[in-house]
């Protein structure tokens, strides 16, 4: 039975009434089973970042209780925690980090660990990371990752964006793309954010979706989507035209692709308009990728919020960058500095919105710190190697529930850590993203279907 | 009743309207009015006076100066028409006559009615548009712009070539060259619909030899030879195989190194400090500079196997700069350099010299991937980055799984670390100051370049692929070469992943997956045997897939959606920009050009892609079937940044010469690229020549809309400025190369 938009709406409005979901949900994903759902589950935002490549996850939120602390020191000697000796060729390693550079209270009474650059405050009124997950507006998910097959970064691509082994082929969809199909969601409650690199988005769906890439770099600095250009400007509307009134019966499947995706390109560029204007806060200026993008969502969310929005919106954002393999430190000292800020002011600028918003942050893969042992950027043994299966990723919200820890999921023992290859994996990274469908409204076995998730975190009221 | 008087009306007036024409016609075949008659010897000719001699019939060729004809009126008073004695000659030229032939055969210039075929060039020689044959060897021009086809003016007269599926007369205004009086060819086209494309889409053998115009065209587009007027003439005159052949062994004036090109430019910009250039030619944009140089003037099927394989092995300069710093420059440009000598060369070399690359073991990691024996016994698969082996067996040799069985990996994990076990050893040196120990810093020597060391190096027992059990290696010595000839020659999946690839982006995708049909894996099959027949020479597997079948079969055409950079290369060529407009131009700090700064924005920066994975997006190369065709490119900004890029080409070309750096244009006009040959030509000319120059098809509202643009209401093109209808120009030039589905696909 097909269910249609106005159901799926009535569904969902259903649900923020006092329907339980244990109609809508597979056994295993029963969360909160009995209780009824938020009743403001309707124009919730979701925005899914996608990190391409293997984050080095652990050097990021380190589970650096002081007891462990020392010997991931030891063991990552070249990330940013590193202790204080020389490595075994001779290096001689400064440490420029303590336990207290790291360290946020809140994990059962120890303190857990985030990167130090995430603990710098820049701007008033803007809450560095390490202070968000501090104020409980963010939760650290360990351990979280999706078993590959072999480690590549296809079938890598093939679990992450599709939720199952299968990829191509018109046989499996892109979980977003399911959920397009299934409830006929309209084309600007779906985006995708940022470089598009074997993101099958529009595989097997009929429905347009929203491949937003429109630089702001651009918007801002020259006033326009074409970059200045005065013959582009004025050639632009012929340009449309002359698509819009080609016949699709002239065009091979692909130029149909690609008529589709040029009219598409100029419908966003009027939406996009239309939403820069609204104010944002002037420190978004000092423009990265990351920025770019994120501010992107932040007005997208704005917009949508000052129009009434009352549809489930997902944003997703990939972000290039992190299939890095040696030379860790600083490419994430430096990756650190941009999401720092960027998440910051993400928070900062949707104020209240955000209760009305997660932010899930996840990656292609994610490392142990065995393989990574040794690293640096100065020791002929360097390895940063793996495309390991799991790892730590990040939720931000104001849809928590208080009782949530700041440490889901299941932490690897500091054994594990050092000694495995790949981490084993504690939960499922379907997981966090069918829990925050579900409190949108939304059923995670349509995203899903047939999957078995496991037992759930528990992130949202 | 007024209706009926109207129409009455109307008839009366075309009537009128059709005899005017006719009389005009007749007119412009002007009779032979009687000449002054000179008496010479025993002969009489016809020498006018001089200053009515233009009006004169008097008809003559002086090939070079030895011949002439003329009318001869003997003693008895009969007139012919003969060659001309030498005295009667030297009589002639006494008078000049030979600077007025030209004219008085132009008075003999007919109106002729010939047939031609849809598609199929027919010759109208200066010959055939005169009464008599009189100077036969002037040159033939249109003028205004054919309708129904395409016109090209050849030294040996015109060739029209009547548009594909076309029924109806085409009327010709034709005149020779330098002369006034211009007459009418009829052409009857014919449509003879179906002839063309008939390629068969699963076999592999040779398509027929005769090749359309469209044909030719189609294969041209394909390796990146949109608009060469040579090899078009070579394909349409001479078929396939000589086409095929000439591609292949296309020989470029141009520059052939970066070297080379540097030191040329050095001297052309004297101001500019030659060590600094060496130095910062290297930066990439610069080097993508030379590149797109070379793509619009260069060897077109080498330029297109270098973009090829630069997709193949992805790299990126930025990354390679965030670790290796300035050392960077010098290992991109012998990077650059490893694609632009072995592109159409041996894989098997490609690839050695791709593992043996500074840059690339730089970008992959592979000179951290270091075999140490004590940490090796203590955990055999602790010593190594994995980076390289990795990415030696997904993305440049056998492919994650096979093409057509995707659901079974050819390796698993432990195949990765045994792969980058036996890659390790590899190190960068600097000649100057010996061993950079695993780490370029911010070198700033002259040149780095790479070594293994042995104490480095794993050399023992390896086994891998045995859990997929195809292409198993178990042998007790492996090291570097062995595991790469392997790789190459016994595990079946390199050359099968290569063929697929190379079929798929010359020809069309070609299915993939878990059911696919032996008859559709067959191309795949045979391409692959060519492969290891020839140890990977890619030549042979070239000449088989551009001479194939399945090359002209209609799910060849407009499959693929073309680059950034195809595209606007593609654009270039076919506007007929010159060179002059990518001129590279130079900074005390950098060179660079307006063409390859545009390219930048479209998310193609050459020689800076993304990612390692980027190459996934190259028509054909994506194990996804969904995006197999392009897709990847079809990004809202990168759309828009395709229609800045030719903007700012176009811009830059027109602007012309000015002090500014970035204000400096080759003063390029499009009426001079584009309309060459046209003169003064209405909207509707100019709009037939677009759209015969850029191959694509208007239908009747995106017709009405270029010519509101070109020919407004409120400002007619004949009433414009010449600035004026340069920017119209571009402005349309702009909408139909930029995003025009017709134009992008290939």
């Amino acid at each position: 039975m097909s269910l249609n938009r106005r159901r799926f709406l009535v569904r969902s409005a259903q649900l923020g009434g006092a329907v339980t979901l244990s109609n809508l949900i597979r056994p295993t994903m029963v969360i909160a089973q009995g209780a009824s759902v938020n009743s403001g589950a309707l124009g919730r935002y979701f925005v899914h970042v996608v990190l391409d490549g293997g984050v080095c996850g652990l050097s990021l939120c380190p589970p650096a209780e002081s007891a462990t602390f020392a010997a991931l020191q030891t063991r990552r000697s070249a990330l940013m925690a590193r202790q204080t000796g020389t490595l075994s060729n001779g290096t001689p390693i400064i440490t420029p980090y303590s336990l207290s550079d790291v360290s946020i209270a809140g994990h059962s009474g120890a303190p857990y660990g985030v990167h130090p650059y995430f603990k710098q405050t820049e701007w008033s009124g803007v809450l560095s990371l390490h202070d968000q997950l501090s104020a409980g507006r963010g939760r650290i998910l360990a351990g979280v990752g999706k078993p590959t097959v072999d480690g590549s970064h296809d079938s890598a691509m093939k679990k992450l964006l599709t939720g199952t082994d299968v990829w191509g082929g018109g046989v499996a969809k892109h979980w977003l793309a399911a959920l397009i199909d299934r409830y006929e969601m309209p084309v600007d409650t779906v985006w995708s954010l940022g470089p598009q690199p074997g993101i099958p988005l529009v595989a097997n769906t009929s429905r347009p979706i929203t491949l937003d890439r429109l630089s702001s770099y651009d918007y801002y600095r020259w006033g326009s989507y074409l970059g200045g250009n005065q013959t582009a400007d004025q050639a632009s509307d012929l340009a449309r035209a002359l698509v819009e009134d080609e016949d699709e019966q002239r065009l091979t499947p692909s130029g149909q692709r690609l008529r589709e995706a040029v009219l598409h390109a100029f419908n966003s560029r009027d939406s996009a308009v239309q939403r820069n204007a609204a104010t944002v806060r002037s420190e978004w200026s000092g423009n990265t990728q990351v920025s770019g993008l994120f501010q992107d969502a932040v007005k997208i969310i704005r917009f949508a919020e000052a129009n009434g929005n009352v549809e489930p919106m997902i944003i997703r954002i990939t972000v290039q960058g992190f299939d890095t393999h040696g030379f860790q430190r600083g490419q994430i000292d430096s990756h650190a500095t941009y999401f720092n800020r960027a998440i910051g002011l993400m928070m900062a600028d949707l104020g209240s919105i955000m209760t009305k918003t997660a932010i899930l942050m996840e990656s292609e893969f994610g490392r142990t710190i065995h393989d990574n042992s040794q690293g640096s950027s100065f020791a002929p043994d360097t390895r940063g190697t793996d495309h390991g299966w799991a790892n730590n990723h990040l939720i931000f919200s104001g849809g928590f529930r208080s009782a949530t820890p700041l440490v889901v999921g299941g932490a690897a023992s500091v054994s594990e850590l050092t000694n495995s290859t790949i981490l084993s994996r504690k939960a499922d990274s379907r997981l966090p993203v069918a829990e925050t469908l579900q409190w949108m409204g939304i059923n995670p076995s349509d995203a899903f279907p047939g999957v078995d998730l496991g037992t759930p975190l528990r992130l949202f009221v | 009743m007024l209706a009926t008087r109207l129409v009455k009306t109307c008839a009366i007036l075309f009537l009128l309207g059709a005899g005017v024409l006719s009389s005009a016609s007749s007119s412009a075949i002007a009779a032979p009015r009687r000449a002054e008659v000179v008496r010479r010897a025993n002969a009489k000719f016809f020498v006018p006076a001089r200053k009515k001699l233009l009006s004169r019939n008097l008809t003559c060729n002086f090939s070079r100066g030895r011949t002439a004809l003329g009318y001869i009126t003997t003693k008895s008073g009969k007139k012919t028409f003969r060659v001309l004695s030498s005295k009667e000659l030297k009589a002639a030229r006494k008078k000049k006559l030979h600077n007025i032939c030209p004219s008085v055969c132009a008075r003999q210039i007919r109106a002729i009615e010939i047939g031609a075929v849809e598609n199929t060039p027919t010759r109208i020689t200066p010959a055939m548009m005169l009464k008599i044959a009189c100077n036969p060897r002037a040159s033939l021009e249109i003028v205004g712009a054919p309708i129904l086809g395409q016109a090209i003016a050849t030294s040996s007269g015109i060739d029209y070539i009547p548009h594909l599926h076309v029924n109806g007369i085409e009327r010709l205004r034709l005149r020779f060259k330098g002369v006034s009086t211009s007459a009418s060819a009829a052409i009857s086209i014919s449509s003879i619909a179906g002839t063309e494309f008939v390629g068969r889409a699963l076999e592999i053998s040779p398509y027929r030899v005769a090749l359309t115009p469209n044909e030719v065209d189609h294969l041209l587009q394909k390796v990146g030879a949109d608009n060469d007027a040579q090899l078009r003439h070579i394909g349409i005159t001479q078929g396939r195989e000589a086409l095929v052949e000439a591609i292949l062994n296309y020989q470029s004036p141009n520059l052939t190194s970066v070297n080379s090109a540097a030191n040329t430019l050095a001297e052309q910009y004297q101001y500019f400090d030659y060590f600094v250039f060496q130095r910062n030619y290297r930066h990439s944009p610069s080097l993508r500079a030379f590149w797109l140089a070379q793509m619009l003037e260069g060897n077109p099927l080498r330029e297109r196997m270098m973009l090829f394989w630069h997709h193949h092995f992805a790299i990126n300069l930025d990354a390679l700069k965030f670790s290796n710093g300035a050392a960077s420059n010098w290992w991109l440009q012998e990077h650059f350099e490893i694609l632009r000598a072995r592109s159409l060369g041996s894989f098997r070399s490609l690839l050695q010299a791709m593992r043996d690359d500074p840059a690339m073991s730089g970008w992959l990691n592979n000179s951290q991937n270091q075999y140490r024996l004590d940490v090796f016994q203590q955990n055999p698969a602790a010593t190594t980055n994995d980076n390289f082996g990795r990415e030696l067996m997904e993305l440049f040799t056998i492919g994650r799984t096979d093409r057509f069985n995707q659901s079974i990996p050819y390796y698993n994990e432990t195949d990765v670390k045994s792969a980058a076990l036996a890659m390790t050893g590899q190190h960068l040196y600097a000649p100057s100051s010996g061993l950079i120990p695993g780490y370029g810093g911010w070198y700033n020597g002259n040149g780095v370049t790479q070594g293994w060391e042995l104490n480095r190096s794993f050399r023992g027992r390896i086994t891998m692929f045995s859990q997929s059990g195809v292409g198993v290696l178990d042998r007790s010595i492996v090291d570097r070469d062995t595991l790469m000839d392997h790789l190459l020659f016994n595990h079946p999946g390199t050359a099968r992943n290569l063929a697929f690839k190379l079929i798929s982006y010359f020809a069309f995708p070609q299915t993939q997956g878990d059911n696919v049909s032996a008859a559709e894996q067959a191309p795949t099959n045979t391409i692959a045997e060519i492969l290891l027949a020839n140890g990977y020479e890619v030549i042979p597997a070239l000449r088989t897939i551009l001479n194939s079948s399945l090359m002209f079969a209609p799910e060849s055409r407009d499959t693929c959606i073309q680059s950034p950079t195809e595209q606007i290369v593609s654009a270039a060529r076919r506007i007929g920009l010159p060179l002059q407009v990518l001129e590279i131009q130079s900074t005390p700090w950098q060179l660079e050009s307006a063409f390859a700064d545009s390219i930048n924005g479209t998310g193609h920066a050459i020689l800076d892609l993304p990612t390692v994975f980027a190459g996934q997006k190259q028509c054909g190369a994506s194990l996804d079937s969904q995006r197999a065709h392009g897709e990847g490119w079809l990004e809202d900004q990168s759309i828009f940044n395709r229609l800045r890029a030719v903007g700012r080409i176009l811009d830059f070309s027109m602007r012309g010469p000015s002090s500014n750096y970035w204000e400096h244009g080759a003063g390029v006009k499009l009426k001079d690229t584009l309309l060459n040959g046209l003169v003064n030509p209405s909207a509707e000319e100019v709009l037939t020549r677009i759209e015969s120059r850029f191959g694509v098809s208007l239908n009747v509202a995106q017709h009405r809309r270029i010519l509101d643009t070109l020919n407004p209401f409120s400002a007619p093109w004949s009433g414009a400025t010449e600035q004026i209808k340069e920017q119209r120009l571009a402005q349309v030039t702009l909408a139909l190369v930029a995003v025009f589905p017709q134009f992008i696909m290939r």
